[in-house]
């Protein structure tokens, strides 16, 4: 065990980057002497010496540090986000997080035809391919398939014995099991220190092995398997786990408990495939004593408990962060539930500080309570849309979780088995469609699905009522994220008894002015990239134009289509946007206009296209099929008001996804969020954190400003110069300044929504920037009191930084007592900061600099200083003059005010 | 009758109100201090 650190302590030798190279090195020590170090790889074998548990901490924290903060999301999943119309540039990490985890990754192709062959050999694997991958931070296909032929680890010549590895497990509180002893048995025969964290490494790597399919898509040479501490688990994997689990019986529980065996996700996994019937006929109850048939039925129930909790609550984010504390699938059940159970609860608990809620048992229930509704319904997709077709009236989550759980108590093995065979009818259902003259997309097929399980007959009047529910379900399945069950919280709606119309509506508002926002990005990258030609552009406006006024008055154009009995279409959406709330218009006239249409609109969109040969151009046809495409929502399926509310920005989003999804001209994202991804992905973790303590949404706008704005102060100033439109007066005091700010805001916004109409679109790229430059600075102002005043000084115009310390708690008007910190950049004498105390009219300040002489000129013309002061109506009661503490341990963060207390 | 005056005005003083103002006399005392180093230096390089 003490092999490389002895012989690194006792002679140098080069290390030259792989084990191959000792032998040679020890030759050429011998003729060159010595030469390079090559730290890392020592530091590499060093982590498996390590014995405190204290080191491995420490290392483990710097290894983590640095992947923490950076790097959430891949530019793949941004562009996926970016295309279902979401505000990503305006959406808190954690939502972003939250939606990335719902999408399912793309299959790419398998272009390695020797990965059939590399998986083979890993399965084999040999003792050096798993050393190596336990001193490797990134564990990929490739590296596990390389170092199968690579030497290097020798046998240690110690003896020891099963029993010794008992006891080197109990030493570092592992679980002893058949994996954990097979890991601590490589270790100890390697001469390698045994700890729980390579414990849990080791049997990690296995279990990833384990899974790898060469027909699973995706799959690649540079997969990642493994990356510090956690295996990277795919949703498609952890669906199978839970299905899985989810078909465990008592009898399967009991059986395994007879036969002593681990109650782990990989003996249930493994129990499910044995004959059913073998096993009842196998259970020795008759032999046991009453009391012990007692205490095997308790312990049964706990599990299925336990299978629960895992089934309903692990997502693959989930699995990858429980997998770095323990291996996943050979741990006792209980422990992972266990762990589950207080993830959640951590999460939930950061969720309600973002929204800046109170974590209260009570606010925690609601949020785990309507998650868990959330997964439910993902699992019971087609029993739910049946639900939601047959109830009368709007059925809260609560309802609807009463409601699925009495079906699944009820639901015999045999009713899920023909939950599988509804599958294999599946391909059967597009050809009935198809022969039918019935339309056959995704959609149409989920609600044939529900359909069928609902025994309603698979007519087109039910497909159309059914579409409907199945584009509301899939929506709120996306929309309802833990941050916006926290938002609606907030409001004082709980999630749990809302209905999910309900819910839709309220997270339909957020999102449409982010969809603006992303159609008007959408027309520049394609302008750019000389994808959008002019009468393509007509369209995308036309569909911005669309949006804008829905937004600007959705009661009005909702009221519209429900009075006049439209159906739900984008043209409609055009016309009620326009005489919506113009009573001047004759109703009846309408009225028979709109008779006119419906029979028109009847028609499906092959019989439009069809009809209009002329438009030979691909967006012409596209936006035809937009304007005409039907989803019946009228007066007597929607009932109320309130369905057509809810479906109102799904429907929309559907459309925007549909013509984004029609440009393969858009392959990448816009230039300029790119940029702006760039700027976050570099921002050093002190910032994130400065942000999340003052409760600034931590979203990719805010990061990117923040960190523009300290790099590039003068930015702000260049914006408002190159659009004279916007004066910036000195203002007389601090409300000036956030009025002036919110006017700039304001008036930026329209200049940049008039932009996208004319299709100016450089002039709406300048106009963005300013207004998210100053919903920026309004915000800081808002959360940490910092502002930014421009004064005029001789004729130039200087930007001042001030943060206002407003104590929480006092009321608005009794500001009688101030804090302040100014900090001001001169020509020659360089930064200088005052800190300042006010009280009633007595005035306290310290003035700052990094510089001697700059201390003592300040010093000593102070009576100027406080004559203007007094001039003002300020009494200088006492002053002092400090020298910048560079000496001292810096705090990372910029904030002053956290200094305050120390200074003054 | 002036001192009264004063002193009711002395306890309406709202700092928060004034904060613009009084940032804006350490600035203006900042600018003087920069613009006198200058000078100075300057004369110091004849």
């Amino acid at each position: 065990m003490r092999g490389v650190i002895q012989t690194i302590k006792s002679e140098p030798y080069i290390v030259c980057g792989g084990e191959r190279q000792w032998a040679k090195a020890r030759e050429t020590k011998e003729k060159i002497g010595i030469t390079s170090f090559d730290v890392q790889e020592i530091l590499g074998k060093a982590q498996n010496y390590l014995y405190t548990e204290k080191a491995e901490k420490d290392l483990a924290e710097q290894l983590q540090e640095r992947g923490q903060e950076k790097g959430y999301w891949t530019e793949e999943q941004i562009k996926a986000l970016y295309q279902k119309g979401l505000d990503v540039e305006n959406m808190d990490f954690s939502e972003l997080k939250a939606y990335a985890g719902e999408t399912a990754t793309k299959p790419k192709k398998v272009e390695d035809e020797k990965l059939g062959d590399k998986l083979e050999t890993i399965q084999k694997g040999s003792d050096q391919m798993y050393l190596y991958a336990l001193s490797s931070p990134k564990v990929t296909i490739d590296s596990l398939y390389e170092s199968n032929f690579k030497g290097g680890f020798k046998k240690s010549a110690l003896n020891y014995s099963r029993q010794d590895i008992s006891n080197v497990l109990k030493l570092n509180g592992v679980e002893e099991n058949k994996n954990s002893i097979w890991a601590a048995d490589l270790l100890m025969m390697y001469d390698m220190g045994v700890n729980a964290a390579s414990i849990n490494k080791l049997q990690n790597i296995q279990t990833a092995i384990a899974s790898l399919d060469v027909k699973q898509s995706g799959l690649s040479g540079a997969t990642t398997l493994m990356e510090n501490q956690e295996v990277k688990y795919e949703p498609e994997y952890v669906d199978r786990i839970t299905d899985e689990l989810g078909m465990v019986t008592d009898e399967h529980i009991q059986k395994l408990i007879e036969e002593g065996q681990e109650v782990n996700i990989e003996n249930l996994r493994e129990s499910i495939h044995k004959n059913a019937h073998e096993i009842l006929s196998d259970l020795k109850e008759d032999h046991l004593t009453d009391k012990e048939i007692a205490a095997l039925e308790e312990e049964t129930t706990a599990i299925k408990e336990q299978i629960l909790t895992v089934a309903a609550k692990l997502t693959s984010e989930a699995a990858q962060k429980i997998s770095g504390q323990m291996p996943l699938e050979s741990t006792r059940l209980s422990k992972v539930a266990k762990a589950l159970l207080e993830m959640e609860e951590e999460q939930m608990g950061q969720v309600l500080e973002e929204v800046e809620l109170p974590v209260t048992k009570e606010h925690l229930d609601v949020l785990t309570q309507t998650m868990a509704a959330k997964t439910n319904i993902k699992e019971h997709f087609t029993e739910t849309a049946t639900l939601e077709l047959t109830s009368q009236d709007e059925m809260t989550l609560r309802e609807i979780q009463s409601a699925l759980a009495h079906y699944m108590a009820h639901e015999t093995p045999v009713e899920k088995r023909f939950g599988e065979s509804l599958a294999s009818v599946e391909g059967q259902i597009k050809t009935f469609l198809e022969n039918n003259q019935l339309p056959s997309e995704e959609g149409q097929i989920e609600g044939a699905k529900a359909l069928i399980a609902a025994s309603m007959e698979v007519s087109e009047e039910n497909l159309q009522a059914i579409e409907t529910v199945v584009l509301k379900l899939n929506h709120f399945l996306e929309e309802l994220t833990p941050v916006q069950a926290a938002r609606m919280l907030k409001e004082g709606i709980n999630p749990y008894h809302a209905t999910i119309d309900e819910i839709l509506d309220f997270t339909g508002k957020q999102h449409v002015e982010g969809l603006k926002g992303n159609v008007a990005e959408a027309i520049v990258a394609l302008k750019q990239q000389g994808s959008l030609n002019d009468q393509q552009q007509e369209g995308m406006i036309g569909l911005y134009r669309i949006l804008q006024a829905v937004t600007k008055d959705k009661e009005a154009v909702m009221g519209y289509l429900f009075k006049n009995q439209l159906p739900l279409t984008v043209e409609n959406l055009q016309a009620a946007a326009r005489y919506a709330g113009k009573t001047n218009i004759v109703d009846a006239k309408l009225d028979q206009h709109a008779g006119e249409k419906s029979k028109e609109q009847l028609q499906t969109a092959q019989n439009m296209l069809e009809k209009s040969e002329e438009a030979a151009d691909e967006m012409a046809k596209a936006i035809k099929i937009l304007e005409e495409m039907t989803l019946p929502v009228d007066a007597e399926h929607s009932g109320k008001m309130g369905r057509l509310s809810a479906i109102l920005y799904p429907y929309i989003k559907e459309q925007f996804k549909k013509e984004l999804g029609k440009f393969e001209g858009l392959k990448a994202l816009p230039e300029s969020f790119v940029e702006k991804l760039e700027v976050v992905q570099q921002a050093p973790a002190s910032v994130l954190e400065e942000m999340r303590e003052h409760h600034i949404p931590v979203t990719i706008n805010n990061v990117y400003w923040m960190e523009q704005m300290s790099n590039q102060p003068e930015l702000y100033e260049a914006l408002l110069e190159a659009n004279p439109d916007f004066q910036e007066k000195e203002p007389r005091n601090l409300e000036e300044l956030e009025e002036a700010l919110s006017k700039i805001c304001q008036e930026a916004k329209e200049k940049k929504e008039e932009a996208v109409v004319k299709g100016n679109l450089s002039r709406y790229k300048n106009y963005k920037a300013v207004e998210e430059m100053t919903a920026f600075k309004q915000q800081r102002i808002e959360k940490e009191g910092f502002y930014q005043i421009p004064f005029i000084i001789e004729g130039e115009r200087k930007l001042v930084s001030l943060y206002v310390y407003d104590q929480k708690g006092q009321e608005a008007d009794l500001n009688e007592n101030l804090k302040a910190v100014i900090s001001y950049e001169t020509k020659h004498l360089g930064t200088i900061k005052a800190y300042v105390k006010i009280e009633k009219d007595q005035l306290g300040f310290e003035i700052e600099s990094k510089n001697e002489s700059v201390k003592k000129l300040l010093n000593a013309h102070q009576d100027l200083l406080i004559q203007g002061l007094l001039d003002i109506g300020y009494h200088t009661q006492y002053t002092g003059y400090k020298e910048s503490e560079v000496t001292q341990p810096q705090v990372i963060s910029r904030d002053p005010l956290s200094r305050f207390e120390e200074i003054i | 009758m002036a001192g009264q005056e004063k002193r009711q005005e002395d306890q309406e003083k709202k700092p928060k109100e004034d904060i613009v103002s009084i940032v804006k006399e350490f600035i203006s005392y900042f600018e003087k201090m920069d613009r006198s180093d200058k000078d100075d230096n300057s004369i110091k390089h004849r």
